[in-house]
């Protein structure tokens, strides 16, 4: 690793200053648990890192309006642990309690794990599916931007060299709504996503509502899968229906071979993880 | 334990447990868990350089210049060096003189080593890497031993690709198949496993004013590195001093690599007159060590209806790597065992092992077992299948027992405890009531067991015998304490507290007073390689051996002053007892002071006798077998092809159990490595390239992935180990795998001949069954 210029503001503001000075050659330093890496295996050589780990009005997660909010510097372990993601979005609990091991859960950040835009990132597809938007900041001002549109390819956000993320946030759940993450790895813990499935909708007497499924690990950035959300919506929950969704949803991916997995494997993997998220809610549902 | 007196139970019982065949607390085990031990990478001296190696990014190539003159003007860089300054023999190969230490006209795999720096840091060291220009011409290689075997390859070596052939013949198996109602062939395909230990090979090297070494190193075999740092240095045996280390594992994998790396750090501390560490980062590690041999085995069997198997013929193919490094002898075992723990009339086995451009492969726990007894334990599963027969009837119909002759002609009188695993194993696992369960616990999710058996020569057999001896140097100190001295290493496996346990049983003390000092080769003379499962059995023999001399001496004085005979003299809890008379040991020892009595002593222990024909593969190939059979049950995916291995119950003969705790941490540690074997890990270089150069890639199981372990102990004593014991190390890794294929067999019907049984390779013969019975039935 190559000697490089350290700095740890005390403000955002400060921070915002900073990374309009630094230009291209800042990298804003959170957990660590991605950016390290880089720097240390793969070459990265910021002229500037800027360590934002003591903003503490970055961290936490609590109610504003109709939105639960995420500080960007919460922890995975945090957010695993929070009765109040629990409740909203348990998809967002399940993916981050599957990042990693628990020291990597204590170190990382969701702020960090958007920004790294990993196809397998394990917070982002529960993210997408509960319609969740980042607070991109500069010295210009601010703006919300949904999860989804921030994601442009491997490692490739929409968010400027001079950007911050400074806030997390999705709506309340709605009555009647629910979400879940499944992940397939090659071992039960500390494992890249093979492939991964969100899915959140709204049970309305007996039929589904306001679908929305995003798959992971399976293109170039974590995409959705509409035409899936379509056949789904409007429809009572049934073997067949499972089986008329598990059927489209690879149509929906774009995936590569590598020594995880093969293409081909990975649309098993979105089926089979899809099918059990729709067999677990159908026997629930059923169960009443 | 009456003689505790006034003592209270709990002490008694404390007390008691250090003796042989109690459990006892591991004597190294403090100062791990409190991260006080010290690794070499805690040891820093100041003024030390830091070495690091330029590795080969080809596969195979001719190196056309190398200039270092960059690296060399770079402020902190000491020294950089090449093949050109070494003041010795260019030659680390351990086995056979084929391995250049530094590469020199050509680089063979990707791991080679073409340059040497030495720096005050580690990346002015990193950095001079990047500025040694080395001038390569890409030559074909050789990836494949299928390939390598072909007339038109590429040679490795001038000599040719083919290194050794070795061979078994007995009866007639053509006679044998003649008279066999059912005859089995398959193919059974076996992938690299790396050791993953949790420390990386490292070394700090000193130099002394009189141009000797000093070495510290995180190994298992300091003779070895001690020769190979002399032969490259030119030095004399005696002007290198070896020091073992604390050291984070080792599993076969620091059997001859960190030769290699200590004669780096050596070199360039030579050259610089300066202390120099060298540690390995993982990445490094990983590309640079030796792995477990892949292999492919075409096994045909023989069998009457009844199942009993009349032949075997075997042809293993073994792919070498880029150097021999212990493969021969690796590939012995593999001959050795390739039938199994079977008595097998006719049998044909022919081993090749073959060289390739491809990471060395070389010494892994179970050292060429593992391979051949997932084929052996498939197809005898295979032979049950379509003879209807349970697996374990089978495996009893044919198993070894006393007076069974083996694969080499070997008569058993001793110590099988073959038939006492399988069916203790059987009972606690409850077989019956498993086998005949409902498998489906779900529309998707199927569970099923098996079983897997295996024997294992301890020790390293007739291919070894010259390097089978060891020593051991045993004193008692004025206080009564004692410090031993042994040739064999202590690299978790808990070698040192079985020898404090024969120490303290033989003397009567307890384990408090024993201290086994590291491994050092002043101090101890060669004792051969810590391999094999051989440390109980030799360094334990050798410590009784001075403890016999110590202890004549003992009695005689005991006996002068008891005024009894010297045969009638005991020692125990502390006492020196005598018939009805006693005195403490503590005044024994002053006793022996005055009267300027040598309580120290050197102990020699030599194996029995081995042989092996090379003409017939016949022979007494090891002096005495371990045994072991291990059941698996599993759940699978079927959706997915995750396979979830739930339990395993591990029953292993392994003769007198010294230290029952330390056996079954053996035993777990072996299943978790075997489950890892069977589905998770695969060291894969594809045209000579890694495709697995990090812990991210190679997957080993988290403890979130491992099962229950029920460990059962049987002990057949062997007449020549110390107590009876045999050793453990290498047993439980070897029939995990196949246990585990088994019970995937059992719970879908479905027979995978190839390691790891990824979730993909799984899913994909899930579809296959399913599409071929027309329809999927599972949902």
């Amino acid at each position: 690793m190559d000697v490089f210029r350290y700095l740890a503001p005390e403000s955002v503001e400060e921070t915002l200053q900073l990374l309009d000075e630094g230009a291209g050659g800042v990298k804003v330093l959170a957990g660590g648990t991605d950016l390290l890496v880089q720097m240390k295996e793969r070459g990265l050589r910021p002229g500037l890192v800027l360590d934002v780990a003591g903003l503490h009005e970055l961290r936490g997660i609590r109610m504003e309006g109709k939105y639960v909010w995420i500080g960007p510097l919460t922890t995975h372990w945090d957010l695993a642990h929070s009765a109040l993601i629990r409740e909203h979005g348990l998809a967002l609990a399940q993916g981050a309690s599957k990042v990693g091991s628990p020291q990597i859960r204590h170190r990382g950040t969701i702020g960090g794990n958007i920004a790294n835009a990993s196809p397998a990132a394990d917070t982002v597809p529960p993210l997408v599916v509960l319609e969740a938007e980042v607070e991109l900041r500069s010295l210009n001002g601010s703006h919300w931007l949904p999860v989804e549109s921030l994601m442009e390819g491997p490692s490739r956000t929409a968010l400027r060299p001079k950007e911050l993320i400074t806030g997390v946030r999705f709506p309340h759940r709605a009555p009647g709504s629910r979400s879940q993450y499944e992940k397939f790895g090659s071992r039960q813990a500390l494992s890249i996503a093979v492939a991964s499935v969100a899915v959140a909708a709204v049970q309305e007497k007996g039929r589904f509502a306001r679908v929305r499924i995003a798959l992971g690990s399976v293109s170039p950035t974590v995409v959705r899968a509409t035409r899936v959300e379509e056949i789904l919506t409007g429809e009572a929950l049934g073997e067949d229906l499972i089986a008329q969704a598990t059927a489209s949803v690879a149509q929906q991916c774009r995936p590569i071979d590598d020594v995880r997995g093969s293409a081909w494997y990975r649309c098993q993997l979105v089926e089979a993880l899809l099918a059990r998220i729709l067999l677990c809610w159908g026997e629930e549902w059923m169960a009443g | 334990m009456s003689l505790m007196g006034a003592s209270s139970g709990r002490q008694v019982e404390t007390f008691r447990s250090a003796l042989v065949g109690q459990p006892a607390r591991r004597v190294d085990g403090r100062a791990k868990v409190t991260g006080r031990a010290k690794y070499v990478a805690d040891v820093g001296i100041e003024g030390m350089l830091y070495g690091k190696m330029l590795l080969s990014p080809h596969p195979h190539a001719l190196i056309k210049g190398i200039n270092t003159s960059q690296a060399e003007e770079l402020p902190g860089v000491w020294a950089v060096l090449t093949a050109r300054r070494i003041p010795g023999e260019n030659q680390i190969g351990v086995v056979l003189p084929e391995q250049p230490l530094l590469a020199r006209e050509k680089v063979r795999h990707v791991g080679d080593c073409v340059a040497l720096v030495a720096a005050s840091s580690e990346p002015t060291a990193e950095k001079a890497l990047d500025l040694i220009q080395v001038d390569y011409e890409p030559l074909p290689g050789v990836y494949a031993p299928q390939e390598a075997l072909q007339e038109d390859s590429p040679l490795v070596h001038r000599k040719g690709n083919l290194l050794t052939h070795l061979k078994i013949r007995k009866g007639d198996v053509e006679a044998g198949f003649g008279e066999s109602e059912i005859v089995l062939e398959r193919i059974y395909q076996t992938q690299r496993q790396e050791h993953v230990y949790l420390e990386t090979i490292g070394t700090l090297v000193t130099p002394q004013e009189d141009g000797s070494m000093n070495i510290l190193a995180s190994i298992q075999c300091p003779f070895y590195v001690q020769k190979g740092v002399a032969r490259v240095l030119g030095l004399p045996l005696s002007k290198v001093r070896v020091i073992q280390a604390t050291t984070g594992g080792a599993f076969g994998g620091k059997e001859d690599v960190p030769s290699e790396i200590c004669a780096f750090a050596s070199l360039l501390a030579h050259k610089t007159n300066r202390p120099v560490c060298m540690i390995l980062s993982r990445e490094e590690d990983l590309r640079r060590s030796s792995k477990r041999h892949p292999m492919t085995i075409t096994y045909k069997m023989g069998a009457t209806g009844e199942g009993k198997i009349l032949c075997a013929q075997i042809r293993v193919l073994a792919d070498i790597g880029a150097y021999a490094s212990i493969s021969p002898v690796v590939l012995y075992r593999s001959t050795v065992h390739a039938t199994g723990p079977y008595e097998i009339p006719h049998v044909r086995v022919d081993t090749y092992g073959v060289y390739t451009n491809n990471v060395p492969n070389g010494a892994f726990r179970g050292f060429g077992t593992p391979q051949v007894t997932f084929a052996h334990e498939s197809m005898v599963d295979e032979l049950a299948a379509k003879l209807d027969m349970d697996p374990i009837q089978i495996r009893l119909r044919n198993g070894l027992k006393l007076g069974s002759q083996t694969a080499t002609g070997q008569v058993l009188e001793e110590s099988v405890g073959y038939e006492e695993t399988v069916l203790k194993g059987m009972k606690a696992c409850r077989w019956e009531l498993k086998r005949a369960a409902n498998r489906r616990v779900s529309p998707s999710r199927r569970r099923g067991i098996g079983v897997s058996t295996m024997f294992y020569g301890v020790s390293l057999g007739a291919k070894g015998w010259f390097l089978d001896g060891s020593a051991a140097s045993v004193q008692v100190h004025q206080d009564g304490s004692v410090s031993v001295a042994i040739g064999g290493t202590e690299m978790g496996q808990g070698a040192q507290t079985v020898i404090a346990q024969m120490v303290a049983e033989s003397l009567g003390l307890p384990l408090e007073r024993i201290k086994i000092l590291p491994t050092d080769t002043g101090m101890v003379p060669d004792s051969g390689p810590t391999v094999a499962s051989r440390t109980t059995v030799f360094s334990g023999n050798a410590t009784l051996d001075a403890l016999q001399q110590i202890k004549k001496k003992l009695k005689e004085l005991a006996a002068e002053i008891l005024a009894i005979s010297p045969e009638k003299v005991t020692f125990r809890d502390e006492q020196v007892l005598g018939g009805e008379k006693k005195l403490s040991f503590d005044q024994l020892i002053q006793a022996c002071y005055q009267r300027n009595v040598n309580l120290a002593a050197d102990g020699w222990f030599v194996s029995p006798p081995c042989s092996f024909d090379e003409q017939t593969g016949q022979g007494n190939a090891y002096y005495v077998y371990g045994y072991g059979t291990q059941f698996a049950e599993v759940e699978v995916d079927l959706d997915t092809g995750q396979v979830q291995v739930l339990r395993v119950t591990a029953a292993h003969d392994v003769g007198k159990a010294i230290n029952p705790q330390g056996v079954s941490g053996q035993v777990e540690g072996g299943v978790v490595q075997g489950v890892g074997y069977a589905l998770l890990e695969d060291f894969i270089i594809e045209n000579g390239k890694i495709q697995t150069p990090n812990l991210a890639t190679y997957t080993i199981p988290t403890s979130l992935d491992i099962p229950q372990v029920e460990v059962i102990i049987v002990e057949a004593v062997s007449k020549d180990g110390p107590f009876g014991a045999k050793g453990v190390g290498e047993q439980p890794i070897i029939p995990t795998a196949a246990a585990v294929a088994n019970a995937i067999y059992h719970a879908t019907g479905i027979r995978v001949r190839r390691l790891p049984i990824g979730p993909e390779i799984l899913r994909r013969a899930i579809l296959k069954k399913e599409t071929g019975n027309m329809r999927g039935d599972h949902r």
